[in-house]
């Protein structure tokens, strides 16, 4: 478990590519480790540079070491395009207490920058689409590092605000989504009228696999308050003030009701519900992900 | 407690500063209510199913630990205060204080009025204890002895008695006209009462005290004539409520046919010279008769009297000296050297007086001195007279009011603090205090 990275660490350096690659060589380090190649979302091998081939491909690492040319090559020869659909509204700005900076926008924008790391590493192709509104922020799937900082300067301009916009709204960025891709949406999965399952439902089709990431926090998941707390909802700004240890009860029922509901709904769109504890490190949350993802493929 | 609020005073007003701390569990309170905890939440549709549960409750328990903080202080404040109750219970009923002279004095058909007015009057002994007065009662003390009953203390109980039990209905004080029964010590009333006075016994000799004085002087004297006319008031209001004098001068006086018991003489020239209507004592200055010279033996006394404006005084009274009475006549007073000041001679009904103040400067200025109204009446009264003034004085019913107020007026009423009740109070809201706001933080997890 050392090995992780406490998210308060993480949450004191800004610079969001230097997290997600010190997060994702970590992670990817321990694969080689353990011998776990295959698990993650792609792998590649190298082979022989033939003519014709980009020059980009060209590992001029492996060249100074071998002096040979070899190029990387994806495994899988169709090109799947992996989508990151970000829930910026501002309910994704609930954060546990205040020792901790990370807000769920925070821990979702190096989440996704991690992800779409390997990804783009493995020779994926990589694309984001932000949700706050009516607000949308799309970056279509590219692949490269270059297209990779592209995402990240995108993503960093990124605000949580509003609410998650009614699927209807956006239906031009939801039919890229549909063809041949692996969607990750990472959401709070807090809904007002099940606008994020009609989303999920629009987006699923035959060639897209839907992998849905809620983060959630301590202090929502334990609600540790006690004595009178004035609640305030992020997104509708409305107040309600409650003796919080005999609501505690209450509220962990509705929770758990929430999430059953959730995970029902989602079980019938066939789409697997990963949660995440942002309070919890990021590359262990990123491990048991993958790794579950390999016990689901086999 | 607040329903006699008009019944309590402070021991120390400035304590009562400290009720200014009652703005702090106020302010507290709108601190805490109006901010309370604000904590984001994603989804507030969970909190909102769980929000009935016991806010009410924890608005109630705060506004009633509010109510309780607020009363610890103030209990507080009015224990610094010194908070005193000058009349812990209260009546609405008419009562009738009765003295024992009254008893003594009065007749029995009045006594019997008086006992049938019990079915609507409180009928109140003045004296220690204020027990009932009833026919037995007042038996006993008809029969009892002269003089037991006389000396009593009326005064003093009537005010605490009416200091420590609120009258809301009428108040009568049955009395005797005798000042004895009243005490020497004599503070303020804390309300009016109705007066009821009979008339004791009158002893003989109150007809024998002089009434009639005259001050003749020369009209470069008339200054000392009002002098001594101002100590012949005090002495009327406070002595001899009988007493009249006219001031005039000296020429103009024919003392044959003078009708007055005294003759203040303020002039050298003495104003007869034959017949003089008799009995008559003259007052006069130095210089109009022959003096002593010679120094006299002396032993001295410190007088004092009871029921004087000046509480305190001494005056330095000289015996009378048997050896000096050979020549002129008798030396009353005379200075500490033992130079004679007064001197006095008989001649037939003829009483002489005579001031020597040109031996001692001090008393040149006799007559604005304190002490002189009351040397005036020890050579106006014998001292059997005195004795008897004293102790048969009578109260002038118009200036009844006037005997109040003329007491010392800084006596302290009696009051009774009531920090020992206040403190119990405090304890008890204290421990409810306690006690709920323990059970609050139980119930919401620490939070006060």
């Amino acid at each position: 478990m050392e090995r992780f990275i406490d998210p308060r660490t993480l949450a004191r350096v800004k610079d969001l590519p230097l997290i997600a690659r010190t997060v994702a060589d970590g992670f990817l380090h321990g694969l080689q480790q353990s011998h776990q190649r295959g698990v993650g979302i792609e792998f590649s091998q190298y082979r022989s540079y033939e003519p014709g081939d980009p020059l980009s491909h060209i590992d001029w690492k492996l060249f100074a070491r071998s002096d040979r040319y070899f190029v990387r090559e994806a495994e899988r020869e169709s090109e799947i395009a992996m989508w990151f659909v970000l829930d910026a509204s501002a309910s994704m700005l609930q954060t546990s207490g205040l020792e901790s900076t990370w807000t769920k926008f925070e821990y979702a924008r190096h989440l996704l920058a991690t992800l779409s790391y390997i990804g783009q590493k493995q020779g994926d192709h990589v694309g984001m689409l932000a949700l706050s509104g009516e607000h949308q922020t799309l970056i279509p799937p590219g692949n490269g590092e270059r297209h990779w900082h592209r995402m990240l300067k995108q993503l960093a301009l990124l605000q949580g605000r509003h609410t998650f916009p009614d699927p209807t709204l956006i239906k031009s960025a939801i039919e890229r989504l549909q063809r041949t891709s692996l969607i990750f949406i990472i959401s709070d999965f807090y809904q007002h009228s099940d606008e994020l399952l009609e989303f999920i439902k629009q987006a699923s089709t035959s060639h897209t696999e839907v992998v849905a990431m809620q983060l959630q926090c301590d202090d929502e998941l334990h609600f540790p308050y006690t004595g009178a707390i004035r609640f305030e909802d992020l997104e509708s700004g409305e107040q309600i003030l409650v003796s919080a240890t005999g609501a505690r009860a209450g509220y962990l029922d509705s929770l758990a009701r929430h999430q059953r509901d959730l995970e029902q709904a989602l079980h019938r769109q066939r789409v697997t519900l990963s949660r995440i504890n942002i309070d919890q490190p990021m590359d262990q949350a990123l491990f048991d992900f993958l790794n579950s993802r390999r016990k689901t493929r086999r | 407690m607040f329903a006699s609020l008009s019944g309590l005073s402070f021991i120390t007003p400035s304590g009562a500063w400290a009720l200014a701390t009652l703005a702090i569990p106020v302010l507290i309170h709108l601190f805490n209510r109006s901010r309370g905890r604000l904590v984001h939440i994603g989804h507030i549709d969970l909190v909102r199913k769980a929000r009935r549960l016991r806010v009410t409750e924890l608005k109630l328990t705060q506004w009633l630990l509010l109510l309780l903080r607020l009363g610890i202080l103030a209990l507080a404040a009015l224990m610094m205060a010194g908070l005193a109750s000058t009349g812990l219970t209260a009546t609405g009923q008419a009562t009738a204080y009765v003295t024992p002279a009254w008893l003594k004095a009065a007749t029995p058909p009045e006594i019997e009025t008086l006992l049938q007015q019990g079915d609507d009057t409180r009928l109140v002994l003045l004296r220690p204890g204020f027990g009932p007065l009833e026919a037995g009662v007042a038996g006993t003390i008809r029969r009892s002895p002269p003089g037991i009953v006389d000396f009593a203390n009326a005064w003093p109980l009537l005010a605490e008695r009416l200091s420590l039990e609120r009258h809301t209905g009428p108040v009568d004080v049955y009395a005797s006209d005798h000042m004895l029964q009243f005490g020497i010590s004599r503070p303020a009333l804390p309300r009016p009462v109705n007066w009821v006075l009979n008339h004791s016994q009158q002893t003989p000799e109150f007809n024998s005290w002089p009434d009639k004085v005259v001050i003749a002087h020369a009209p470069e004297r008339s200054q000392d004539a009002a002098l001594f006319s101002a100590a012949l008031t005090t002495l009327k209001n406070h002595r001899l409520e009988g007493l009249n004098w006219e001031v005039t001068q000296s020429a103009l006086i024919d003392v044959t046919h003078l009708d007055a018991d005294w003759l203040i003489l303020l002039s050298l020239n003495t104003p007869w010279h034959g017949t003089i209507k008799s009995p008559l004592t003259v007052l006069a200055d130095a210089g109009t008769r022959p003096k002593q010279t010679t120094p006299l033996q002396t032993t001295r006394q410190t007088m004092s009297l009871p029921f004087y404006p000046y509480t305190t005084f001494s005056l330095e009274q000289f015996s009378k000296n048997p050896a000096n009475t050979a020549n002129t006549g008798q030396t009353l007073m005379a200075s500490r050297e033992g130079w004679p000041l007064l001197q006095h001679t008989s001649e037939g009904s003829l009483r002489w007086l005579q001031f020597n103040s040109r031996f001692d400067p001090a008393w040149s200025n006799l007559g604005q001195q304190v002490e002189f109204p009351s040397l005036l009446l020890q050579l106006m009264l014998t001292h059997e007279q005195q004795t008897l003034r004293h102790g048969e004085a009578r109260i002038n019913t118009a200036r009844l009011s006037l005997i109040g107020d003329a007491t010392v007026t800084d006596v302290p009423l009696p009051r009774r603090p009531l920090q020992r009740l206040l403190a119990v109070l405090l304890v008890f809201l204290w421990i409810i205090e306690r006690w709920l706001s323990e059970r609050k933080a139980n119930r919401t997890g620490g939070a006060s």
